[in-house]
């Protein structure tokens, strides 16, 4: 029983089940993304702490270098000295990898073991030891995480064979332990063996990667860690466990800031739907509403009804909405731990619930609000005259503010996305999102103008196809332009991110091609397995260069080392850049990357003196030119550099980057293992059978590395900016589903709208499929209408704001990106006959007599 | 003679309906006042040179109790002049009063309470809301007025019964045949007890039979409620059930008969009255 007007809502609600349902599944879809994302993030950010605590839960202060590279070991006696120190545990890292029982190397990141060596008697993790007593204490013995043994079929007292940077090596299982708190390490194995055989294994002849310690007096441990700070000097970062762990989630920002926005781009598009269909509702209700009115119902009290209505939609839309967010967020943590992000078990704070829930519900009320004030506004007389349908042309006025909103978003959006100055910052942040949500706005304004010409061009097309049903879509598509363009317009906003984003990967890509074919005079690259360089400590030992060189065709042999860090000025917690170290002597032989500021021969020489050449970016960012003075701060030393020559090119994929010298980086940041060995043919004739040679080597001595040519090092590249990019698309889908709901909502509603025509039709001969083939001929007007429009406002924005990028990537230039265009199109056609079939199943089904006399 | 007709068919109006009640608080005069009063209403739609004058002078007084039909060729004005009536438009000039209470000057929201309390529109589609039962849908205008409580559901209930639909009460109407329905919009129309029914059409959309009964309804409330009733009709039987019938062309009025029989009505038709008395009315539109 109806026991009150605003119950009415409700009932209306009811008897619409199918709209309300396709209504509120946008709203469904865009908490998901968002939820999902929260969780996510929550989840990275939970399983550091957990990480970090399980591990050093008695651990008060660790020391590790910033640049990754060795405290000196001649700094522990000195540390154990410091007063208020009750422990210091050193400990020495290295990573193995799991070989086949054929001895060739287990891909993927599964097989990767990150192993501490360490004092047996000293561990400075919180080890608890499940079976086995004893902790690998010397020789060929490991203790590896059960969880991750488990996983791998991996037995107490088995022997596992792995390959070390010193070559292979078999070591048996003496212990199985977890953490304290039984976090494991996601993928990655996580393994303790003796110092001294870490040593051997490794090939690191001193220093340490970490110090831990344990202060005698807990409440003095600030005092201890300044103390413990002044001795190791600026090249070490002191910190308590959660500091480690602030430190990690504030460089994870970056990634959920992205995140964040293109979940935000799906919930946009999620109110756009509701927009849409509550026009519609209103719309096809004016009759009703104009009732209403002559009943005696206020303005006011219709407006509360739609309202009404909105927040029921946008109630159960949410709820479910959190119910599909759990399951995204599973999806997203299997991408994302592909990316190379640690994640475990899924977190759900109550402030993520409560921001998915508040987003979906003021999102809907926003969505609402426009139709619910026009609602407000439909006259008594309605009652009488029916829903005819306001059909207002295209408001020129609402396209100007849509081009004034558009264009700053184009032109400077890409600026404070990529730019360095405000990459990561919280102005950057707010303000490209401010940008480009106004630029997304002027977009669904201007939208009649985007869109129509498109529809327009299209229109010839279908028409000369199918002249009679041809004509009719076109007509009911050109009928009500406002209502066609704000359909398309939730298509072409989600296309037009998925352009962009796929015009700036394909343009990066690109650009890192053109820039590598430019600058690579190598013939190979060794490298450890699935590993980027620099980026965690997996090194190739010495004796590979040295053996590599004595094979027969060798031209030149040269290492690289390398480190990811923040650069010199860089504050702890901006995206880190990459110090590689280089022996200038050689380095003019493989590599050809432009410098500019001086001479290539006058830059090595520069940097054989101790100089530094930097990235145009990162010079531009401080300022520096060459000439100027930087200092280089590591855990051996600080010492002034002078800036030599600035890199042209960013064929390492980071916007940071500065070369130095092999004995620089040994000085100053203790590193004195290879990262990658770049290796030349003596003549071409010999590059196959040097190559053969390199191959052999490897497999016998060091599976765990590679050697890669010149092609195989970019495909990496670029499976690794495509797993990155992948991530987003997959959020950008969803948005994208979304709108295509909307153009079903409005096909269905020009099925009610046209009923009589359609019956007309009918009753005039048409046939039932010449009634599916119109609904299907205005699907696609829409859809690929508004795809075109996606791709074109998509590729304009890619275009200016790859211009913006140009101190994030030197010389990078825009690539249209051919594959999607191409893909985007395909699918839009796809998703128009998808979003066709009921509405023109409805159509076709209509009964002539009834819909004739249909009023 | 104009004045002559005026004056007889108000007396006549006022001798029937003097235990008449006070249809308006406000107006002292309320049981003297005439239910309807139009002076000088001019409706233009447009502007400029696509500007159609809907309605181009037209004075109109209505007894109360009285039941008035007003037909003419469409595009006469009549349905316009039952939309000013009814508040549903703002008249271009002229003045409307109804139970006593002047339109000019009243706002939106006045104007909302005016059709709340006073008036009952029955429309050609009859326009029930399609998610609520014939009940429910009686007793709509009730929740909109903002009242609770069972004691609505007994009232709609009568309703219903009243317009013989009490066993129909729990069906939706597109379970409902056209008469039916018109019925429950009846039903709904007096809820609130309006002392003024406003009929569009409501046969229009429905066969002779169903047609009959709710024209047989709609007299049955005019004489046994004491509504008044003013009832816009194509359909020359339909008027002939009322008191008096008066004719519209080119937004003028242009003649009036009392009912009584169909045929009396095609003989006005047919006897060119309508014809003549426009002509001796030029100038303003009067009837009264």
């Amino acid at each position: 029983m109806l026991r009150s007007f605003d119950s009415l809502a409700l009932r209306q609600l009811l008897t619409r089940r199918l709209r309300a349902a396709l209504t509120a599944f946008g709203i469904v879809l865009g908490v998901g993304m968002v939820f999902a994302v929260l969780v996510l993030a929550s989840t990275i950010r939970h399983t550091f702490d957990e990480l970090i605590s399980s591990a050093w839960g008695k651990t008060d202060l660790a020391a590790v270098s910033k640049s990754g590279g060795q405290i000196p070991a001649g700094k522990l006696a000195e540390l154990r000295a410091v007063p208020g120190v009750a422990k210091v545990s050193p400990m020495v890292g290295v990573m193995f990898r799991r070989l086949h029982p054929d001895g060739s190397a287990i891909k993927g990141a599964g097989a990767g073991m990150l192993v501490a060596g360490i004092e047996p008697d000293n561990p400075p993790y919180d080890f608890h030891f499940l079976s086995g007593s004893m902790v690998a204490k010397q020789g060929m013995q490991i203790d590896v995480e059960q969880a991750w043994a488990q996983k791998h079929g991996l037995r107490l007292g088995e022997a596992i064979a792995v390959a070390t940077p010193t070559g292979r090596a078999r070591l048996q299982i003496v212990g199985l332990f977890r953490f304290s708190k039984g976090l494991s390490f996601g993928e990655m194995g996580f393994a303790g063996i003796s110092m001294a055989t870490a040593r051997q294994l490794s090939g690191q002849e001193n220093g340490y990667m970490q110090i831990s310690f344990q202060a005698r007096d807990r409440s003095r441990v600030r005092e201890l860690q300044q103390h413990l700070q002044r001795v190791l000097g600026s090249g070490v970062d002191v910190k308590t466990p959660q500091g480690f762990s602030d430190q990690l989630a504030k460089q994870l920002q970056g990634l959920n800031v992205v995140l964040y926005f293109f979940s935000g781009v799906a919930l946009f598009v999620g109110g756009f739907l509701i927009l849409n269909g509550f026009n519609m509702t209103v719309l096809q209700r004016m009759r009703e509403i104009g009732m209403l009115r002559t009943l005696g119902a206020t303005r006011l009290m219709i407006v509360r009804s739609v309202l009404l209505e909105a927040i029921m939609i946008g109630g159960v839309g949410t709820t479910l909405g959190l119910g599909l967010g759990l399951a995204l967020s599973e999806g997203l943590i299997k991408m994302i731990s592909s990316i190379g992000v640690p994640v475990g078990a899924l977190q759900m704070p109550a402030s993520a619930l409560f921001i998915a829930v508040a987003l979906g519900l003021v999102v809907t009320l926003l969505g609402a609000l426009m139709p619910a004030r026009r609602a407000g506004r439909i006259e008594p007389i309605r009652a009488v005259l029916g829903d005819a349908e306001i059909r207002r042309g295209p408001s020129v006025r609402r396209a100007a503010v849509g081009l004034a909103l558009f264009v700053p978003g184009v032109l400077f959006g890409g600026s404070f996305w990529f730019s360095d100055s405000t990459q990561g910052s919280t102005l950057g942040v707010v303000g490209g999102i401010a940008l480009t949500m106004a630029m997304f706005i002027g977009m669904t304004l201007a939208a009649p103008y985007l869109i129509m010409p498109f529809v327009r061009a299209l229109s010839l097309a279908v028409r000369r196809l199918s002249p009679t049903a041809g004509r009719l879509a076109t007509d009911a598509t050109r009928s009500n332009p406002a209502r066609t363009a704000a359909t398309a317009v939730a298509l072409t906003i989600g296309l037009s991110v998925v352009v962009v984003n796929s015009g700036i990967s394909t343009s990066m890509l690109h650009t890192i091609n053109r820039q590598i074919d430019a600058a690579y005079a190598r013939d190979f690259t060794i490298q450890p397995l699935d590993q980027i360089l620099g980026q965690s400590g997996q090194a190739i030992a010495t004796p590979v260069a040295k053996r590599i060189a004595k094979l027969p065709g060798v031209g030149v042999v040269t290492p690289i080392r390398a480190t990811v860090t923040q650069l010199p000025g860089r504050s702890s917690d901006s995206t880190p850049g990459l110090i590689m170290a280089v022996d200038p002597a050689a380095w003019g032989n493989v590599d050809h990357t432009p410098i500019s500021g001086s001479t290539r021969a006058q830059a090595l020489a520069g940097v054989a003196r101790g100089g530094v050449i930097a990235s145009k970016g990162y010079a531009a960012a401080l300022n520096l030119h060459v000439g100027s003075q930087i200092t280089l701060h590591g855990p051996g030393s600080s010492r002034r550099a002078r800036v030599v020559g600035l890199l042209d090119a960013a064929t390492t994929g980071m916007a940071d980057s500065m070369q130095i010298s092999l004995a620089t980086m040994s000085e100053v940041y203790g590193i004195t293992e290879d990262s990658q060995l770049a290796v030349t043919a003596a003549s071409p004739a010999q590059r196959t059978q040097l190559g053969r040679e390199i191959q052999a080597l490897l497999a016998r001595d060091y599976p765990n590395l590679e050697a890669a040519s010149t092609a195989q090092v970019k495909s990496q590249i670029q499976s690794a900016v495509n797993r990155q990019f992948n991530l987003f698309n997959a959020i950008l889908a969803v948005a994208v589903v979304i709108s295509l709901l909307g153009v079903i909502n409005t096909l269905a509603i020009s099925v009610i709208e046209r009923t009589r025509e359609i019956g007309v039709l009918r009753a005039l001969g048409s046939s039932r499929w010449q009634v599916r083939s119109t609904m299907l001929d205005e699907s696609l007007l829409i859809t690929v209408g508004g795809a075109l429009a996606g791709i074109l406002l998509g590729s304009v924005i890619a275009f200016f704001w790859i211009q913006g990028m140009d101190t994030f990537m030197p010389g990078i230039s825009f690539a249209f990106p051919v594959a999607t265009t191409i893909t985007i199109t395909l699918a839009a056609i796809v998703l128009g006959v998808l979003a066709a079939i009921l509405p023109a199943r409805r159509a076709a089904r209509l009964d002539p007599i009834a819909a004739i006399a249909y009023e | 003679m104009r004045q002559t007709t005026d004056t007889v068919w108000y007396r006549m109006r006022m001798t029937r309906d003097r235990q008449g009640l006070a249809l308006n608080s406000m107006d002292a005069n309320a049981s003297t006042a005439a239910a309807i009063e139009l002076r000088g209403l001019v409706k233009v739609y447009g502007q400029g040179s696509t500007a159609v004058r809907a309605l181009q002078g037209v004075d109109l007084t209505v007894a109360p109790g009285e039941f008035l039909a007003i037909m003419g060729p469409s595009g006469s004005g009549k349905s316009t002049l039952l939309h000013l009536i009814g508040a549903l438009e703002q008249a271009s000039s002229g003045e409307i009063s109804v139970a006593g209470m002047r339109f000019a000057g009243l706002g939106e929201k006045e104007l909302t309470r005016l059709r709340r309390d006073h008036l009952g529109f029955v429309f050609q589609f009859f326009n029930l809301l399609p998610s609520l039962t014939a009940l429910e849908n009686v007793y709509l205008p009730a929740l909109i007025a903002g009242r609770r409580g069972e004691e609505l559901q007994r009232r709609a209930m009568e309703l219903l019964g009243r317009v013989g639909l009490a066993e129909r009460a729990q069906h939706l109407p597109s379970e409902l045949s056209g008469g039916e329905q018109q019925r429950v919009s009846i039903a709904r129309s007096l809820m609130l007890q309006p002392k003024l029914l406003l009929a569009d059409e409501p046969t229009g959309n429905l066969d002779s039979h169903a047609g009959g009964e709710v024209l047989d309804l709609l007299r049955a409330v005019n004489r046994e409620e004491d509504k008044t009733i003013v009832m816009v009709t194509h359909d020359p039987a339909a008027a002939a059930r009322t008191d008096r019938i008066i004719f519209m062309r080119d937004g003028r009025f242009a003649g009036q008969t009392p009912g009584g029989s169909t045929k009396a009505v095609l003989e006005f038709f047919a006897d060119g009255h309508i014809a003549a008395q426009a002509q001796a009315h030029t100038g303003t539109s009067r009837a009264a």
